[in-house]
C-alpha cells in the first residue's frame, strides 16, 4: 500500500524536525526530540531492511552449524567438546513470516552460543578453522545489526 | 520518575531541604531544570535559598535512582553516594554529596542531593592546548586516586580482591552474571568475548586500588583548563589500576593522537610509581567494552519488557554501545587471526 510505512515514518521525521524541534527550548526536550528522531530512522531501517537481513542471518547461522557438525565428525577434540549439542541446522522455509524468522534465529543462535561456550581453549588446526568461521559469522552479524542501528537521522 | 512527581519536584525539594536543615527558615526553590547530560540517571539542577546559615551550597542537584542502564546489584545510587562521601575527605575534587534518601514517601524512589559545581563537560570542542592541560591535570588526579587508602576510607564494601588474579576474575564474573540476566536473545558476540576474557585474565597487579570504572572526559567537569570535579562514581570498584588507564586510553587516544596519549601514560606511570602493564590494559580494553555493552543490555531489557519504555532508554540500549561492540568484536577476531 502507498504510502509505504517507511514513507510515513519520513513524514513523522519531517514534522518532528521542521515543526516541533525549533519550538523546543529546554536542552532536555531537545535531547529527547533527538532521541525520537533516531528511533524513527531506526524504525524505517527495520521496516525496509530487517526481513532480508534476518533471512541472511539465519542462512549464515545454518552454514556455521553445518561446518560444526562436519568438524565434530572428523576431529576427536571437537567431538569431545561439542558432544551433546544438537547441530542440526534445520531447513529454511521459502516465505517465512517475521515471527518464524525470529524464533528460528533464537534457536540457531542458542546453538552457536553453546558451541562458543564449549569450545576448547587450546585448539588444534581443525578446531581453529571452525573457530575462525564462527568469528567470521559474528563479524557479519555485527555488521548486519549495524545496518539497522548505526543510523543517522537525515 | 512519574510525571506527577516531576511536576511536584519543586515542592518536594522545598519540603525535603526544610526538614534536613531545621536550623534555617523559609526555604525556597528556583530554576528547577532537567539536566540534559548523563545517560544513566535522571538529574535535575536547582537553586535553593533560605534565611539563616547552613553548611550547604545553594546551587544543588537532585539525582534520582531511576536508571536507564544500571541495576542496583552492579551500580546503585547508594554505592555511588558512599564513594563520594569517602572521596570528600581526600584531595580528589568531587561535588559535596549532602543526603542520600531511601524513603519512597518523598519522590517515589531513592535520590541524592548534591552540590552543583560550575564547569564544562564538552571536552571534544576544546583547543588541543586546553585538552592537553586538562588531561595533564586529570592524570595527576588519577595517580592520586590510585594511591588512596581505600580500606581506611571504608570502601571495602565494594568487594576487595584478595590478590592480583582475583581482580579480573571478580569483575568478569560480576558482568557475565549481569549479561546473562539481561539478555533477551542470544548474543554470540558476548559469549565469544567472555571466552576471550577468560583466556586472557591478567595475573600481575602491582597495587590494588580504588578505580572509577568510567574515567576521563565525560566524567569530569573542568574550568580554566583544570579539572574541578570528578563525576559519576557509580561504576567504582576495587581492583587493577590498569582498568582505568585502559578506559582513558580508548576514550582519549582518538581525540589527542598516539604521541600525546603515550605521553600521558608515561606521566601517569611516573606520578603513580606503577609500571604500565600493556597486557592488562589490553584485557581491560576488551573488558570495558564488554561491560559497557552489558550495562546497555539492561536498557534494552527495560524498554522491551515495558519496565521503562522511553526513547532515551532505547537509544542508550541500542545506539550507545555500538562502538564498544565493534571494538571487542575486532579484538577477539584479530587475536584468532
Amino acid at each position: 500500500m502507498r504510502p509505504t510505512p517507511a514513507e510515513i515514518v519520513e513524514g513523522l521525521e519531517y514534522n518532528l524536525r521542521a515543526d516541533l524541534m525549533p519550538e523546543l527550548e529546554s536542552p532536555w526536550a531537545k535531547r529527547i526530540a533527538g532521541n525520537m528522531l533516531w528511533a524513527l530512522e531506526h524504525l524505517k531501517q527495520r521496516l525496509t531492511e530487517e526481513h532480508a537481513l534476518a533471512v541472511e542471518e539465519n542462512a549464515d547461522l545454518r552454514a556455521v552449524l553445518v561446518s560444526a557438525s562436519s568438524a565434530r565428525g572428523g576431529n576427536a577434540q571437537l567431538a569431545d567438546a561439542l558432544e551433546g549439542i544438537d547441530l542440526a541446522p534445520g531447513e529454511a522455509r521459502e516465505w517465512p513470516a517475521p515471527e518464524e524468522l525470529t524464533d528460528e534465529n533464537a534457536r540457531l543462535r542458542t546453538v552457536v552460543d553453546a558451541i562458543v561456550e564449549a569450545f576448547p581453549a587450546d585448539r588444534d588446526a581443525a578446531a581453529e578453522e571452525l573457530w575462525r568461521e564462527i568469528l567470521g559469522y559474528i563479524a557479519r552479524q555485527t555488521d548486519r545489526d549495524g545496518t539497522l542501528i548505526e543510523v543517522t537521522p537525515g | 520518575m512519574e510525571p506527577e512527581t516531576i511536576e511536584r519536584l519543586p515542592e518536594i525539594l522545598r519540603a525535603y531541604l526544610s526538614e534536613r536543615m531545621p536550623e534555617v527558615r523559609n526555604v525556597s526553590i528556583h530554576n528547577v531544570s532537567r539536566s540534559p547530560g548523563g545517560n544513566s540517571r535522571s538529574m535535575w539542577f536547582f537553586d535553593a535559598d533560605w534565611e539563616g546559615e547552613a553548611p550547604v551550597s545553594r546551587q544543588l542537584m537532585f539525582r534520582a535512582n531511576e536508571s536507564t542502564c544500571f541495576r542496583d546489584e552492579e551500580a546503585s545510587l547508594e554505592k555511588e553516594y558512599r564513594i563520594f562521601r569517602a572521596l570528600q575527605e581526600t584531595p580528589m575534587p568531587v561535588p559535596t554529596n549532602y543526603w542520600y534518601e531511601r524513603d519512597p514517601a518523598w519522590a517515589g524512589e531513592d535520590f541524592v542531593i548534591r552540590e552543583r559545581v560550575e564547569g564544562d563537560t564538552n571536552f571534544r570542542d576544546l583547543s588541543a592546548e586546553s585538552q592537553r592541560s586538562i588531561l595533564d591535570h586529570f592524570v595527576e588526579l588519577l595517580a592520586i586516586q590510585h594511591g588512596l587508602d581505600w580500606e581506611a576510607m571504608g570502601l571495602g564494601f565494594l568487594g576487595a580482591p584478595q590478590d592480583g588474579p582475583e581482580c579480573a576474575r571478580m569483575v568478569i564474573e560480576r558482568w557475565e552474571r549481569a549479561t546473562k540476566r539481561e539478555l533477551l536473545e542470544p548474543q554470540p558476540v558476548m559469549t565469544a568475548t567472555m571466552a576471550w576474557l577468560k583466556r586472557n585474565l591478567p595475573t600481575e597487579v602491582d597495587r590494588i586500588v580504588l578505580g572509577q570504572g568510567q574515567v576521563g572526559p565525560g566524567q569530569i567537569l573542568f574550568r580554566d583548563d583544570r579539572v574541578v570535579a570528578s563525576l559519576d562514581w557509580e561504576s567504582g570498584f576495587i581492583g587493577d589500576p590498569m582498568s582505568d588507564l585502559a578506559y582513558l586510553d580508548f576514550m582519549v587516544r582518538p581525540m589527542i593522537g598516539d604521541d600525546a596519549m603515550e605521553g600521558l601514560i608515561t606521566r601517569y606511570g611516573e606520578l603513580s610509581g606503577l609500571p604500565i602493564r600493556r597486557d592488562n590494559m589490553r584485557f581491560y580494553t576488551v573488558f570495558q567494552s564488554y561491560w559497557a555493552v552489558s550495562a546497555c543490555l539492561a536498557a534494552v531489557n527495560r524498554f522491551a519488557t515495558g519496565e521503562m519504555r522511553k526513547t532515551q532508554t532505547l537509544v542508550l540500549g541500542m545506539a550507545a554501545p555500538r562502538s564498544f561492540l565493534r571494538r571487542m568484536e575486532r579484538i577477539v577476531r584479530e587475536d584468532a587471526a
